[in-house]
């Protein structure tokens, strides 16, 4: 395979991809808006824009984004440590873990 | 060779010195004409060193106080030190363009330049230094500038609360810096990366007899040791997952031209110290080296980050609804990706990390740029209220879509050439996981980004008053943003590619770098005998 | 050179005060939710970095790393480096010294003017901004 045919497989791939996560935002994304409620005229139901993207991503994985913004994500001073001194752990144990594998020097 | 010595002291000359001249000069524009001076010299004086070392072949070293290398500090400049501190010097010269048409009569100018000054100066001294306990100053030069420029609108609730969490966490991730060094003095007898090289190498010892053997029993362990901890403050520098953070919230506390430095510059001075220490500093992925057993656990912890915070921030991107905090996450995103370039440890992953760096750079700064003047123009950072800038000044639009467009990686883009660097690093390592991540995480990305080009291209046009419209057509803006854009257009591999080969080789073989370090000692040596003798 | 009860006293004296030390003050800079607690945390954990450093360029009945007479003999100047202690670490933690005293008045600074504008300091109410 040449770098052109690769170049143009990768690039069509991304697009692809793309377009295949976008698919069910777009199949599924149906939001509830409420005008001002004035007398017996029914709810409008209408699929989101493009620019709302935000709005449907988050309804259409919403468990997902719950969990990151409730555990990750959630602006505590405190949860950041949680998260990052593991990792600074895992770090230690992990090269601690090679030396002995290694033998030392 | 001076020049490299004078670069940063020079800066951090003029950043103090500007305060003192507000207490007389009370014309901010005077501030403005200086600040682009020293940053036009600046890189001007930086070109001169890169041009120096690439017509030389070799790194130079340059003695601060004229002490040798083990006992004083050094500076110590290779093709990748050069090649990056150029291109930072490059960048904020139009930065600080950017800054004259953003902040214009704003009374803290003097201050903001003080401050920004600081940043280039740590930032080339980060590049510059071949001390580890030189690159810890220079690290908290350039952190203490920006948490000050992070809170720069020192009134406002988010830019304080960010700066707060940006400036205590990076305490922490310098004291952790602070004593890494200190074990790798205690354990290594020295400070200075050349030498702490040639010790890792039994074959430089070989032929360097009078290096010393180390001070401590277990030097693997020590090393590891310092690598965790430095690799922690790295990555807290670079904004990869497990620290990233401060990043977003940090971006659109400050102000637009400061998102654009610590976005497109900052972040890099911490991939840059990873790539020094692990491939220059230990050789953890040379062969030669001791520490070379410690190569698949770096690949491992890198690649791991890497991808996480690729996959990770691309997914956050979709949902923001602020411009500048969705910027913010695409620079984890890529930070990831550099990340995951280096972990392979081959010739081509380096080049596609540098050249993901460079791309990267230059693509974030103008879209921050060009962002920040439709948010400037529709007086909001939600993304669903910005106005359609490019119908007023087409430059601006223009700016937003083809550095989006770098940033996805679409074709005759420089972003598109790094990301192929990247796949082929990938693919000749035979890392088909990382090519899916990196497939994915642009896909997801690409959605992200059209969230800014659809409203800024296409959306309705700002509703301004002539005076304001004139604003957002100053030639400071042109002189800002077009010449970024040449840059984005131009960094294709016919341009760049002798010169990312020169860094990417005298990153993953450090025998110049170290050879430099040991000839600088000895032609001290011969001087000191020479001048008694004779 | 021997080493004396009294000097491997001090010595492990010393190393089990720093590691106390230090695990009082990463509690305290990970776990308390006041930011003045949080500040004085740092400090704590600032200095005590700082004698580790110092300790590790100490030896035991040393003299100052002070040349009085620059003598070409070659004895006098092993006997002076063998007890001299390193000056190095003293050098790198005066740096540091001066670094961290910007860095706390910077956040001090920086607690003030949380405090003006949330009227708290508890980081678990200082979260406007989600990471």
């Amino acid at each position: 395979m040449d770098a052109l045919t690769l170049i143009g497989i990768l690039t069509a791939v991304s697009i692809a991809v793309s377009v295949v996560i976008w698919l069910p935002v777009a199949l599924k994304a149906k939001v509830r808006r409420t005008e001002m409620y004035l007398s017996g005229e029914p709810q409008v139901n209408f699929n989101l824009g493009i620019t709302e993207v935000s709005w449907a991503v988050r309804r259409v994985f919403e468990k997902l984004y719950s969990v990151v913004l409730n555990y990750v994500q959630t602006g505590v001073f405190n949860d950041w440590f949680a998260i990052s001194l593991p990792y600074l752990l895992i770090l230690l144990a992990l090269l601690t873990v090679a030396i002995i594998v290694g033998g030392g020097v | 060779m001076h020049t490299a010595g004078v670069i940063p002291a020079f800066l951090v000359a003029i950043a103090f010195s500007l305060p003192l001249v507000y207490i007389k000069v009370k014309n901010v524009r005077v501030f403005h004409g200086v600040a682009i001076a020293a940053a036009i010299s600046a890189f001007t004086l930086s070109l001169y060193v890169q041009h120096y070392i690439l017509s030389q072949g070799a790194p130079i070293v340059y003695r601060m106080g004229g002490w040798p290398p083990p006992l004083g500090i050094v500076y110590e400049v290779d093709a990748l030190s050069a090649l990056l501190a150029t291109y930072t010097a490059f960048t904020i010269v139009f930065i600080v363009a950017y800054s004259y048409w953003y902040l214009g009569d704003d009374p803290g100018v003097p201050y903001y330049y003080s401050l920004l000054l600081g940043v280039e100066a740590g930032l080339l001294g980060i590049y510059y230094t071949g001390d580890i306990f030189n690159l810890f100053v220079m690290l908290e030069v350039l952190s203490i500038t920006c948490y000050g420029l992070v809170a720069y609108y020192r009134n406002s609730r988010e830019a304080v609360e960010a700066s707060f969490k940006y400036a205590f966490f990076g305490t922490i991730a310098g004291l952790l810096y602070f004593i890494a060094a200190v074990i790798t003095y205690s354990s290594f007898g020295n400070l200075t990366m050349g030498f702490v090289a040639a010790y890792s190498r039994p074959l430089f010892r070989y032929f360097y007899q009078f290096i010393d053997l180390f001070t401590w029993g277990n030097i693997t362990g020590a090393v590891a040791a310092v690598a965790a901890l430095s690799l922690w403050t790295f990555t807290f520098k670079a904004g990869v997952f497990p620290n990233h953070f401060w990043l977003p919230d940090a971006h659109p506390a400050a102000p637009t031209p400061i998102s654009a430095v610590l976005s497109g510059l900052v972040v890099n001075a911490g991939a840059y110290a990873s790539i020094r220490f692990l491939y220059t500093i230990f050789g953890v992925y040379d062969p030669l080296s001791i520490f070379y057993q410690l190569s698949q656990y770096f690949s491992i912890v890198l690649s791991v980050i890497g991808a996480i915070s690729a996959v990770f921030a691309s997914i956050m991107m979709l949902i923001q609804r602020d411009a500048k905090r969705l910027i913010a996450y695409s620079t984890i995103m890529h930070l990831g990706l550099i990340f995951t370039g280096f972990s392979l440890g081959t010739l081509t992953g380096v080049k596609a990390s540098v050249y993901h760096i460079l791309t990267h750079a230059a693509g974030k700064a103008l879209l921050f740029m060009s962002t920040g003047v439709a948010i400037e123009a529709s007086r909001t950072r939600s993304i669903a209220d910005l106005k359609a800038i490019g119908r007023l000044n087409p430059l601006v639009g223009v700016s937003v879509a083809i550095s989006c467009f770098s940033l996805v990686g679409l074709p005759p883009l420089g972003g598109f050439f790094s990301k192929f660097t990247l796949y082929q690093a990938f693919i000749e390592a035979g890392r088909f996981d990382l090519v899916a991540i990196l497939l994915f995480s642009s896909g997801i990305a690409l959605l992200g980004y059209f969230k800014i080009i659809q409203p800024v291209l296409f959306g309705f046009p700002p509703s301004l008053n002539t005076s304001d419209i004139g604003r957002f057509r100053r030639t400071s803006l042109w002189a800002s943003l077009l010449p970024l854009l040449i840059v984005l257009v131009a960094l294709n591999p016919l341009v760049v590619e002798a010169l990312l080969r020169e860094a990417a080789e005298s990153t993953l073989l450090a025998d110049k770098y170290i050879s430099q370090a040991v000839k600088s000692f000895i032609d001290y040596v011969r001087e000191v005998q020479l001048s008694s003798g004779g | 050179m021997s080493t004396s009860f009294l000097e491997n006293f001090f010595i492990t004296l010393i190393l089990y005060n720093l590691l106390v030390a230090a695990g009082i003050s990463i509690y305290g800079v990970v776990a308390r939710p006041s930011i003045t607690k949080k500040i004085i945390s740092l400090t704590i954990l600032q200095d005590t970095f700082n004698i580790l450093a110092i300790f590790l360029g100490f030896k035991v009945f040393s003299i100052p790393p002070v040349l009085l007479e620059l003598d070409s003999d070659i004895e006098k100047l092993l006997a002076f480096t063998t007890s001299a202690v390193d000056p190095l670490p003293q050098a790198l933690v005066l740096t540091a010294i001066v670094i961290g005293l910007a860095v706390n008045l910077f956040l001090i600074f920086l607690a003030l003017q949380v405090f003006r504008l949330y009227r708290t300091l508890d980081s678990r109410k200082i979260k406007e901004l989600k990471g």
